[in-house]
């Protein structure tokens, strides 16, 4: 075009007669926008994974993970305080929950990559197979969102019956005029799960870049899915197929930062994107993740045997009342890890070979990956013979290693909900008045908010 | 000899047949020029009727008058406002050669301008039918100021500068604002083209005229940016056929710097006081060990010393009570502001000869701030020729107009709390807190890092923000008469405008050590490494702009048969903007030797204190954009018996709008009007009226959103570096496709009548008009489900009423002169479509646009107000009618019909009244402001900011503080913990809004003038030596609050300017 700009006399002239020279008129008014149309364009909006790599960072103050004081719960929000307190009707004043609407911004996103990916044709074989790989891409990322949604807002699966119930609206476009009311959890499931399986076919085996979907993080997903479904074989088969590509535990002994402990607030010892790392998503940041008032449940730290590296590298030194703060984050920094670690497809392994009855292998499976948490030698491999006691067992150990990861520990509350020996959390007690979430499974989910309910014909 | 007789038989000849022709038809064709008997220049505009038929000709804009047909004995009255009236009959005037009649100058002219310029041609004003306000020079140079654009205020009808909330985005309102987030500001034309510079780049003492179009009939002609009102500005010109004037205008103008104390502020003393019962109530507690090591004030740092044992009780005392004898406004009123001074020069020289008229000038601007080290200058330069060929037939003109400006604004206020110190008591700079808390940055130096106090004193001239700026526009015309009654014009502009900031933060500045510190690397073994080096940091940007701007034209002046006259205009123009822009950071910058350092802007760091990973800051960022308009255009008007007046105007824009839909690119726009003069009229007789004139107009004008678009489109950016992947490239999406997208339309009906009593005692006009805004862009709620919770498109309109009145009057016309200019604007907005529900929250936030149904977009909304409660002095609402506290269920059951609506938030009226008194050279003047018909909401205590320890209102001091106290005030109590709503329930009530109608003085301008005519000695044409006060004060208000309403903080500064003119 800048050609055409030095012939301005010529074209301008040109212009007058004709009126409107389309050409001339067709010009981008900037060059950082485009209409997104190209692979490289479609990547780029992968490529924004500050978003896109995000998980809900909400939530996860409803689980027993977190505890704090008066003075920490006034600092916080109203939002904030309710959600602490369980209330159900977490939307601000202008009706929204970001919870809900976050998820479903990024999956606009995806939805339009979807979309244009529908509309080119590729002409290579190169071009195909970028085309499949853009689209396993965002088929992952819109699995883990809607899997994200499902842990919030739809009933705990309890009975069968509990999949047909309605409830989030499954948007598979980009169109601003297709309004998509509630359809049952199954549908949803079933929908993520095919995703899933389809985008495993084009994901490398496991990424370079751990920000980036793999097939093992295809299996991972896949297989915390299954746990949610209690699908056991399937957690299996989902866990085996991971750890098949990716079975390299972090051995904590490893981390530098052990010579530094105790470890104060600012300090994380985990590098950012260590071989424990299967996916990097982080929650949202939160202020409540990060006040020195948010401590860990007192009741989960003194699980912690102290040859156990964990208790020295996940919190803080006890301050003078026994509170800990939580610095082990994986994503090395403050933010709250919510993607997948091999950690837990170990646990998810350990925990479907003992719910399968393969005792043995299960319990050969947990203490491999014990050995790599405690100080060298100084674990001794646990021998259970009872299948109860060795879920126990396991459900303790992933109680221990995945605290503090997102929603980890509010799906598994959910879980535990048809599980008679659990007993729900324990109460909170706020300016001296006791809160309980007790059991009942529509506590454990919340209010879909007014912004959607108003709006939204298909409710 | 011979020759001579025969010259003298053929001119009696000539003569004679002339005399005969004469006599048959009874008729003369005659031409004369109108000129000034003071220095000979012609009067464009100045009327000429023939007293028997009242039939008026309206001298062009050489001065020039044709009249084709008129009885030699007819008597003609030439009048020009502002000059006595004269009376003169045709044949004296054909005696003589190149008959001209002269107008003597009243001792001081009114403010009437007749030829209005559309920027695509000039109108006489009494041929025009749509609406026009036009200010001359005089009026532009009667203020003080740097800016153009200032000079309109409070003298512009229609046209009202906004205050208060939201105004930041639309600084000037002409009629209304009919577009909610579009383009909300007028279009700017200078010299006959759309200005995409910044307007501060006109020199207002090049300035001839500013020309305000109003409706659709005078803008539409600008199309697809016209919504909003045009200002179209010309600058001087030269004369043809006057000789070299040269003129000389300079001024100080020195204005106060601000008065922080006229702020309600609480007692110092008692917000320590609070900070303390809040710090022994643990409320600090969550913020004392915060990773980002938060700043605490110093009040809250002294106690924590004292609780942690490093202090002892005497100790904290002693401190506290130091603290409670401060006053941060008082240092910084002392020893950082300072008065602003503004200087300003400029000579102009302009002339002309039989064929060639030019205007140059150059002009200087200086301006201090009222924060030190801080100033910009504006150097001006510009040069206007014009040309025409001897017959007339073609003329030629070329002119260049240059402006370099700089702006240094190094120097930044510092935010303290109201007890910290500049200085202490020997005067030695001290630091104040601000980023971390004193305790963090006392550690500093013994982790090895730099030092991390913040001195504002010390800061002051250490970093300089310098940006420079230089604008230069072309202009080249070209004009033939291809018949008398047809000219062709060619037009084109080249404009350019070069931008370069440089901003310099030296090793010393409180930046650099900042950020040098945050990205120190400390291994175990404690040796220290520097990613950002130790030194300056240097941020430059660099942007230019250019642009071609052209223009054909073809004009249409024909009269026939007397009775019928036609003119016109049809052409098309083009217009490309193309611009971009560069900008890069330099790391361990030393200006002396101009070396900087390499840095890594790959690796991610460990920054400090938070532990965080981010990689260093990088400055590089680029931009190009390209704006391209096509246009097509025209303008007819069609006069009968010069009375009778119709009048018409399309035009067709098109432009590179992104993602429009190719047949949506192109916008019709157009307008039509009627005028009617009514005092030409047979019938019309009343001598008391001479002047009536009745017009009204109907049409279209358009308004353009960019950032909306039909497709979907999708923004390219580099990931910022404390992103997951950063410095790479990734997109985000801008906007969901939306094929139905359009342009806004402005409808605008207008209706007008114009009036000029007996002997000019009073003349104006009234005119009424309603604005129809469709096809707005505007939001509708949507489902979040969807991915975004509203979405953008053409779903809202406005209406807008309005009237606007215009008087002028000169009740006195001795030797002293006394002249009245009074406007008074009525603005009814409405929001009439919008597809958003309102929230009720939203509405009464009072700091977002919230369009609702029926009310104006900027309103005044309020909670129901239930007093206090008697027993703790909680604030109430109204819940179900009844007073309660429960602040959530009162705010979840708000809705927009349970809420009070008082009104606008903008003034519904407004006008100014300025009287000018002259005698001999000494003249007078001042402009009475006012603002009517709105409403506000005062600032009150705020306890959310209290409870946190921040300074509040003065009002804490009439806090609820024992029962009974509800009887007498309706300051609610002290809470020990941060409540919004219960916040809001109280600031946000009705009890809080105030009426905002009030009357300022706004200025006052005394200026002596002598001219050589009077006293023979000086040796100037004339000289002028004024002065003029702005912001005078408020004059009457409707609020019984001791504030002003329109600024509640901190008055508006007054300044006080002298100035010399002199003309050569």
């Amino acid at each position: 075009m800048n050609k055409k700009y030095n012939y301005f006399g010529i074209w301008l002239s040109l212009a007058f007669l004709a009126f409107s020279c389309e050409s001339y008129l067709d010009e981008r008014p900037s060059k950082a926008i485009v209409v997104p149309q190209t692979l490289e364009d479609l990547e780029s909006i992968l490529n924004a994974v500050d978003v896109l790599n995000s998980g809900d960072g909400f939530g996860m103050l409803m689980s027993d993970d977190i505890y704090t004081t008066d003075n920490g719960w006034i600092s916080w929000n109203e939002q904030t305080r309710n959600g602490y307190l369980w209330k159900s009707n977490l939307s601000n004043a202008r009706g929204s929950l970001d919870s809900w609407s976050a998820p479903y911004s990024r999956i606009f996103r995806l939805n339009v990559v979807l979309d244009e990916l529908e509309q080119f044709t590729p002409k290579t074989q190169a071009e195909k197979m970028k085309v499949d790989e853009i689209k396993a891409t965002a088929l992952f990322y819109r699995a883990y969102q809607y899997f994200d949604l499902l842990q919030l807002f739809s009933h705990p699966l309890i009975g069968s019956a509990d999949l047909d119930r309605k409830a989030v609206p499954l948007k598979l476009s980009s169109k601003m005029d297709d309004i998509q009311g509630p359809v049952p959890s199954v549908q949803i499931y079933t929908r993520i799960i095919a995703d899933l399986n389809s985008a495993s076919q084009y994901l490398p085996e496991k990424s370079e870049d751990v920000l980036r979907p793999s097939k093992t993080a295809c299996f991972g997903l896949l297989a915390k899915i299954y746990l949610q479904l209690k699908d056991y074989p399937m957690v299996l088969q989902h866990a085996e197929k991971a750890l098949e590509i990716k079975p390299e535990l972090l051995d904590f002994n490893t981390v530098e930062a052990l010579v530094d402990v105790p470890l104060s607030r600012t300090q994380y010892p985990f590098p950012s994107f260590n071989q424990e790392v299967v996916i990097h998503i982080q929650a949202v940041s939160n202020t409540f993740q990060n006040s020195a008032l948010t401590y860990v449940e007192k009741d989960i730290y003194d699980l912690f045997h102290e040859n156990d590296i964990r208790k020295y590298l996940y919190f803080t030194a006890p301050d003078t009342e026994g509170n800990v703060n939580f610095i082990g984050h994986l994503t090395g920094t403050y933010l709250v890890f919510s993607g997948i670690s091999v950690g837990e497809l170990y646990l998810m392994k350990a925990e479907a070979l003992a719910r399968t009855e393969k005792l043995t292998e299960a319990l050969a499976v947990i203490n491999e990956f014990l050995s790599n948490r405690y100080f060298i030698d100084s674990y001794s491999p646990a021998v259970i013979q009872n299948e109860k006691e060795l879920v126990e067992f396991i459900l303790t150990e992933r109680r221990k290693e995945l605290v503090f990861r997102g929603l980890s520990r509010w799906r598994d509350m959910r879980r535990f909900l048809s599980d008679n020996d659990w007993e729900g959390p324990k109460a909170r007690v706020i300016e001296g008045q006791r809160y309980e979430l007790g059991k009942s499974p529509l506590r454990y989910m919340l209010e879909i908010p007014p912004n959607e309910l108003e709006l939204n014909s298909g409710f | 000899m011979n020759l001579l007789i025969k010259h003298a038989i053929i001119l009696v000849f000539l003569v004679g047949i002339t005399a005969g022709g004469l006599c048959a038809r009874q008729t003369v064709a005659f031409t004369a020029r109108i000129l000034s008997a003071q220095d000979s220049l012609p009067l464009p505009g100045a009327t000429v009727k023939v007293a028997s038929t009242n039939e008026v000709t309206i001298s062009d804009g050489e001065g020039l008058v044709r009249i084709t047909q008129i009885d030699p004995e007819a008597m003609l009255v030439v009048s020009f406002l502002g000059f006595r009236t004269e009376e003169v009959v045709v044949r004296n005037l054909l005696a003589v050669e190149g008959p001209a009649i002269y107008l003597e100058e009243e001792a001081r002219g009114l403010d009437e301008v007749t030829v209005l310029s559309t920027g695509f041609q000039e109108i006489p004003k009494e041929r025009a039918t749509g609406s026009f306000v036009q200010v001359d020079r005089e009026l532009i140079n009667r203020k003080v100021s740097t800016g153009l654009l200032d000079r309109l205020e409070d003298v512009t009808p229609s046209l009202i500068f906004n205050r208060g909330t939201g105004s930041a985005e639309d600084p000037i309102t002409i009629r209304g604002r009919n577009t909610l987030f579009a383009e909300t500001q007028p279009l700017i034309i200078v010299d006959n083209f759309p200005y995409d510079g910044p307007i501060e780049n006109i020199n207002p003492n090049d300035v001839e005229s500013i020309t305000v179009l109003r409706d659709a009939a005078a803008a539409s002609i600008w199309g697809a940016r016209s919504g909003n009102g045009v200002i179209v500005i010309k600058t001087k010109t030269g004369q043809f056929n006057v000789p070299m004037q040269v003129s000389i205008n300079s001024n100080v103008n020195i204005v106060q710097k601000p008065d922080l104390f006229a702020r309600q502020q609480m007692d110092i003393g008692e917000l320590i006081e609070v900070e303390e019962m809040l710090f022994l109530n643990g409320n600090f507690d969550p913020w004392i060990n915060l990773a980002s090591q938060a700043p605490l004030s110093p009040v809250i740092e002294t106690l924590l010393a004292h609780r942690e044992g490093n202090i002892s009780e005497t100790e904290k005392n002693a401190a506290l009570t130091r603290f409670a004898a401060y006053d941060s406004r008082k240092a910084l009123m002392e020893d950082f502001y300072q008065n602003a001074v503004n200087q300003q020069y400029s000579l102009g020289i302009n002339g002309g000869t039989d064929r060639y008229r030019y205007s140059a000038s150059v002009g200087f601007d200086h301006n201090s701030h009222t924060l030190p080290e801080n100033w910009n200058t504006r150097y001006t330069v510009s040069l206007q020729n014009d040309w025409k060929s001897a017959d007339g037939r073609l003329d030629l003109g070329a002119s260049v107009y240059w402006a370099h400006s700089e702006n240094e604004t190094g120097t930044e206020l510092p935010t303290m709390m109201p007890y910290e110190r500049l200085r202490d008591n020997d005067g030695v700079p001290l630091a104040i807190v601000k980023d971390f808390n004193t305790r963090y940055v006392s550690q500093l130096p013994e982790m090895g890092l730099l030092n991390g106090t913040y001195v504002p004193l010390r800061e002051i001239g250490l970093s300089s923000n310098l940006s420079r700026q230089a604008d230069t526009r072309l202009n080249f015309s070209l004009g033939y008469k291809i018949t008398p009654w047809l000219r062709a014009t060619a037009r084109y502009q080249y404009w350019a405008n070069s931008r370069e900031t440089r901003f310099h933060q030296p090793a010393e500045s409180y930046y650099s050590r900042w950020l040098v510190n945050r990205y120190t690397q400390t291994t175990p073994e404690g040796e220290l490494s520097y990613p950002v080096p130790i030194g300056g940091i240097l941020d430059q940007y660099n942007g230019s702009s250019s642009g071609h701007y052209l223009r054909g034209q073809m004009n249409i002046d024909h009269t026939w048969k007397a009775d019928h006259e036609v003119h016109g205009i049809v052409g098309a123009e083009v217009k490309g903007i193309a611009a971009h822009s560069s900008a890069a950071r330099y790391y361990g910058y030393d200006d002396e030797f101009a070396l900087s350092l390499p840095v890594d802007y790959i690796t991610r760091y460990r920054i400090n204190p938070t532990n965080g990973l981010s990689t260093i800051p990088n400055g590089d960022d680029h931009s190009g954009t390209i704006d391209r308009f096509v246009s097509a255009f025209t303008n007819m008007s069609y006069s009968y018996k010069k009375r009778y007046i119709f009048t018409a105007s399309a035009r067709k824009d098109a432009s590179n709008l992104f993602g429009v839909n190719a047949n949506q690119r192109a916008v019709p726009l157009w307008s039509s009007g009627l005028g009617w003069i009514l005092s030409q009229e047979k019938f019309y007789h009343s001598q008391l009226l001479p002047f009536l004139k009745l017009r009204t107009t109907v049409g279209y004008n358009g308004n353009v959103d960019k950032s909306i678009s039909a497709f979907t489109t999708a923004s390219y950016y580099i990931t910022s570096n404390n992103t997951l992947n950063p410095g790479e490239r990734a997109a985000s999406i801008r906007n969901p496709p939306n094929p139905d997208l359009r342009w806004e339309k402005i409808k605008i009906w207008n209706l007008a009548l114009d009036f000029g009593f007996k002997n000019e005692l009073l003349d104006g006009s009234v005119e009424f008009y309603v604005k129809n805004g469709q096809d707005l862009i505007g939001d509708i709620l949507t489902p979040p489900s969807l991915g975004m919770s509203q979405f953008r498109g053409n779903f809202a309109s406005t209406r807008t009423k309005g009237l606007d009145f215009e008087l002028r009057s000169s009740p006195i016309r001795k030797a002293i002169r006394w002249d009245i200019n009074y406007f008074h604007s009525l603005v009814r907005e409405e929001v009439t479509e919008f597809g958003v529900e309102p929230r009720a929250t939203n509405m009464l936030s009072g700091l977002l646009v919230v369009p609702v149904k029926g009310n104006p977009l900027f309103s005044v909304y309020s909670y129901p107000w239930g007093g206090l409660d008697p027993d703790t002095g909680d604030p109430r609402g109204l819940l179900d009618g009844e007073p309660s506290t429960d602040y959530s269920a009162i705010r979840g059951s708000l809705t927009p019909e349970n809420i009070v609506f008082h009104g606008s938030a903008r003034p519904t009226s407004f006008g100014s009244f300025r009287n000018t008194v002259s005698y001999k050279g000494l003249s007078l003047s001042f402009n009475i402001s006012y603002r009517l018909g709105y409403y506000f909401r005062r600032n009150t205590v705020d306890y959310v900011d209290l409870v946190n320890g921040r300074m509040t209102h003065s009002d804490y001091h009439l806090r609820w503080t024992k029962p009974g106290d509800e009887n007498i005030t309706q300051v609610p109590s002290m809470p020990l913990r941060h409540n919004s709503n219960r916040h809001a329930i109280y600031a946000q009530s009705e009890i809080m809004v105030e009426r905002g109608d009030h009357v300022r003085l706004q200025d006052f301008r005394i200026a002596y003038r002598m001219s050589r005519k009077d006293f023979h000695l000086i040796p100037f044409r004339s000289i002028e030596i004024y002065s003029y006060v702005n912001n005078l004060g408020i004059l009457w208000k409707k609020t019984k609050q001791p504030i002003d309403p329109d600024f509640q903080n901190i008055p508006p500064a007054r300044s006080i300017a002298a100035g010399l003119k002199i003309d050569l």
